[in-house]
């Protein structure tokens, strides 16, 4: 296809035979020639030509002949508001134009009223004016304004928004739906700042039944998404809803920022004057990306803002910590500190440890204890432990001793540090610092150097009360490596992290078992001479398992075969003791047996127990 | 019984024509009713000779054709740039030609006639580029540096595929 451009000029040496110039020819000539091309485009090629050109396809009145002699005068409005819904759309239409198709006889409701909705959008103010005249609010029922909402949800996009509320027209009780088409207009004109059509119908009398909190307030929350923050002003003045998500929307300063969305400046603007009306974070949190983007642009000015944000438990603990975590990075310990002031008390355990850290870090001559440190900050966020980390280990009591001796003496706390699932950052860390797996594994040598060991930390940590003594977490990571002797040791000294204990329970036993009884009803089950629990006999032949399921089942995929020692190990953890023996009643009996025998249970403590509950099942 | 009506084209060369069909022009109809019976000739002075016998064989030709109705606001009008077979090569004339027969079409208000002109030179400017419409046409282009620039970034979409 030829491709047009611009820049030519024409030859300078005229030939012997020049024809005439088109641009004799009076621009009544050349109105009736444009007239008869076709489409859009090529009638815009033409305005590379020349001045005259440009003029005439620009003169509303012969667009609007143009427009009438392709869909007809009856269609030409609607039809040309169908082609022009596109945020970006290209057919540059002016006000003049399309009150002269509504002169030449437009039907001003075609598609569902799309015209007013899009001479709003538009910002037609006389377009807008006259079918305002032509509309009849009683009219026209509320319905399903398809085009409207397409038209709409342009904008939503443009600025991040959630999807424009189309599910509202879909139940017929709600009664946040739009009413009319007026209030989509509203919306519209919200959408796209023209503050003039706002007023216009906002002071637009009470027979239109104007409803500006129509599809979840969208007028206002697309206001601020925009940042128009005189038609906020506005919708404020008449009363507009307060939504719930119009702080978030408000703050919702992502990384990603699409071409439609306001600067920073304007949304502090907009958050004090919505802050100002009575705005909350009514039922939901600031996002952590949200604080950052506004730490990034400098907190301070916001501090007035977040106090009673962090007042009224709208910030999460854990990202408030982060937020402390960077401005301890930034070596900013004094906004930490008021950061964290600001929460009420008592303060969550993850902002104790944050408060401990600070105290150190804002008094350089307070002594620090590097296990203790190591515990502060391993229930920290995973991704903040190294740099927290680091922070800690550079203190200024600790580089008088020097890197070469390890400041590390509590075994306790290397083992809690390795039952974290450390980052590879924070174990280079560690282990720079002599804190291997070695000498965190130490602790397990025998019940009595995992007592000392314990002991140790806690009296270490004893001024510091919340502290967490990681007993759980500990049992937990032991578990997970199928380490039975760990696990025999822990539970022995009372470690009980229930949870974990009944998540190891549910996915590794009682589910499988489940399962073995419905493939052995069924039939698909080979049976061999086993049970579950007996490595190397069941297989099942069910394809549609889960990979996990299967792997528990299949021992040929020798992942999570399940240990029946671990399980036994298990009996001694006082809350699933019951469920312990439950699974082992439901094993097979030359498994318990076997169990039995080689005392891996003790018959004389749980013999009976597990009898019973076998007589039960 | 018919009468003729005498037209006088600007070079002075007298044509007589039949009434009814000098009707097909607007502008002479008006004037015939204004002056009522007469035999004096109407003078055209913006029409040649040359043209005028153009004008007056497509006339005879379509003296039968019903009256082309002057709004542009009906709805039967239909969006095509096709021309009849007959009118195809009546108007297959020089562009010197063809732009004084629509200037003549337009002045004596003939629009089945204005539509063909103006239709046959859509046709031509259809499917070419600017360079060749320049050409074509003889147009020198008027624009500045600043409006070039502005017009082609007006007109991005157009180029779109």
């Amino acid at each position: 296809m030829t491709k047009f451009s611009v820049g030519h000029t024409l030859h300078s040496s005229p030939a012997a035979h020049m024809p005439p110039s088109i641009t004799t020819l009076p621009n009544e000539i050349l109105c009736a020639v444009l007239i008869h091309i076709n489409d859009r485009k090529s009638l815009y090629r033409c305005r590379y030509l020349c001045r005259r050109f440009v003029a005439i396809i620009a003169d509303p009145e012969f667009m609007a002949s143009w427009l009438v002699r392709r869909h007809g005068k009856y269609n030409a409005l609607g039809a040309t508001t169908l082609t022009d819904i596109g945020i970006n759309a290209a057919w540059k239409l002016t006000d003049k134009c399309v009150v002269a198709l509504i002169q030449r006889g437009g039907n001003p409701h075609m598609v569902r009223d799309l015209p007013l909705v899009w001479a709003a959008t538009r910002g037609f103010e006389e377009t807008f004016a006259r079918l305002v005249k032509l509309y009849n609010p009683l009219g026209r029922p509320a319905e399903n304004m398809v085009w409207a909402s397409s038209l709409l949800n342009t904008y939503c996009t443009a600025y991040s928004m959630k999807k424009y509320p189309y599910s509202l027209y879909n139940d017929p009780t709600d009664t946040d739906r739009p009413s009319s088409p007026l209030d989509m207009a509203l919306q519209g004109a919200c959408s796209t700042g023209r503050i003039a059509i706002v007023r216009m119908i906002l002071a637009l009398d009470p027979k239109f039944h104007l409803n500006i909190n129509s599809a979840s307030c969208f007028a206002l929350r697309v206001s601020t998404a925009a940042g128009h923050i005189s038609i906020v002003r506005l919708l404020l003045a008449a009363n507009v809803h307060l939504h719930s998500d119009v702080l978030p929307t408000c703050l919702d300063i992502s990384q990603y920022q699409s071409s439609g969305s306001p600067d920073f400046k304007t949304r502090l603007a907009l958050l004090q004057v919505l802050s100002a009306a009575g705005a909350s974070f009514t039922g939901g949190y600031v996002q952590l990306h949200m604080l950052e983007s506004l730490y990034l642009r400098g907190i301070y000015t916001l501090w007035p803002f977040l106090q009673p944000l962090i007042a009224d438990n709208h910030l999460r603990p854990t990202d408030l910590a982060v937020l402390a975590t960077r401005l301890l990075s930034n070596a900013e310990h004094h906004q930490a500190v008021a950061l964290l002031a600001l929460v009420p008390r008592p303060l969550p355990p993850l902002l104790h440890h944050m408060t401990q850290i600070v105290s150190w870090l804002i008094d350089p001559t307070k002594p620090l204890s590097p296990d203790l440190a190591l515990a502060h900050v391993l229930p920290l966020h995973y991704h903040w432990t190294p740099i927290l980390l680091k922070i800690l280990l550079s203190h200024p009591s600790l580089e008088k001793k020097g890197r070469a001796k390890n400041p590390f003496h509590l075994p306790w706390c290397f083992q809690m540090a390795y039952s974290s699932g450390l980052s590879h950052n924070t174990t280079a860390i560690l282990t720079d610092y002599g804190l291997t797996k070695a000498a965190a594994d130490a602790v397990f040598s025998s019940r009595a150097s995992l007592l000392i060991a314990r002991a140790d930390y806690l009296s270490a940590v004893h001024p510091e009360a919340d502290v967490c003594t990681g007993l759980e977490h500990v049992l937990c990571n032991r578990i997970a490596v199928g380490d039975v002797r760990a696990v025999r040791l822990l539970a022995g000294i009372g470690a009980d992290d229930s949870e974990g204990v009944a998540r190891y329970l549910r996915l590794h036993w009682e589910e499988p078992l489940v399962d073995l009884d419905g493939l052995r009803r069924h039939g698909l089950m080979k049976t061999e001479r086993g049970e579950v629990g007996e490595r190397h006999v069941v297989r099942s032949q069910v394809r549609t398992r889960s990979m996990a399921r299967r792997r528990v089942l299949d021992p040929a995929a020798k992942l999570f075969s399940p240990d029946p020692g671990l399980l036994c190990a298990l009996i001694d953890v006082p809350s699933c003791r019951v469920r312990v023996v439950r699974v082992l009643a439901r094993l097979h009996t030359s498994t318990v047996v076997g169990l039995f025998e080689a005392r891996v249970v003790e018959v004389e403590r749980w013999g009976w127990a597990v009898l019973a509950a076998a007589a039960d099942a | 019984m018919t009468t003729k009506v005498t037209l006088t084209s600007s070079d002075n060369e007298n044509f007589s024509v039949n009434k009814e069909i000098t009707k097909r022009s607007i502008l002479i109809k008006n004037m015939l009713e204004d002056v009522g019976k007469s035999d004096t000739p109407i003078p055209l002075p913006n029409v040649n000779s040359k043209v005028l016998r153009k004008v007056i064989e497509w006339c005879e030709y379509h003296c039968m054709d019903p009256l082309a109705p002057t709004n542009e606001n009906t709805e039967n009008q239909k969006q095509n740039t096709d021309i009849e077979d007959w009118d195809q090569k009546f108007i297959e004339v020089d562009q010197e030609t063809l732009f004084k027969i629509i200037l003549a079409t337009n002045y004596l208000n003939i629009k089945p006639l204005l539509d063909i002109g103006c239709k046959t030179i859509t046709n031509m400017i259809k499917g070419k580029s600017p360079e060749e419409i320049y050409k074509t046409f003889n147009i020198v282009n008027n624009f500045t540096p600043k409006e070039e620039a502005q017009i082609r970034k007006e007109n991005k979409w157009a180029e779109d595929q």
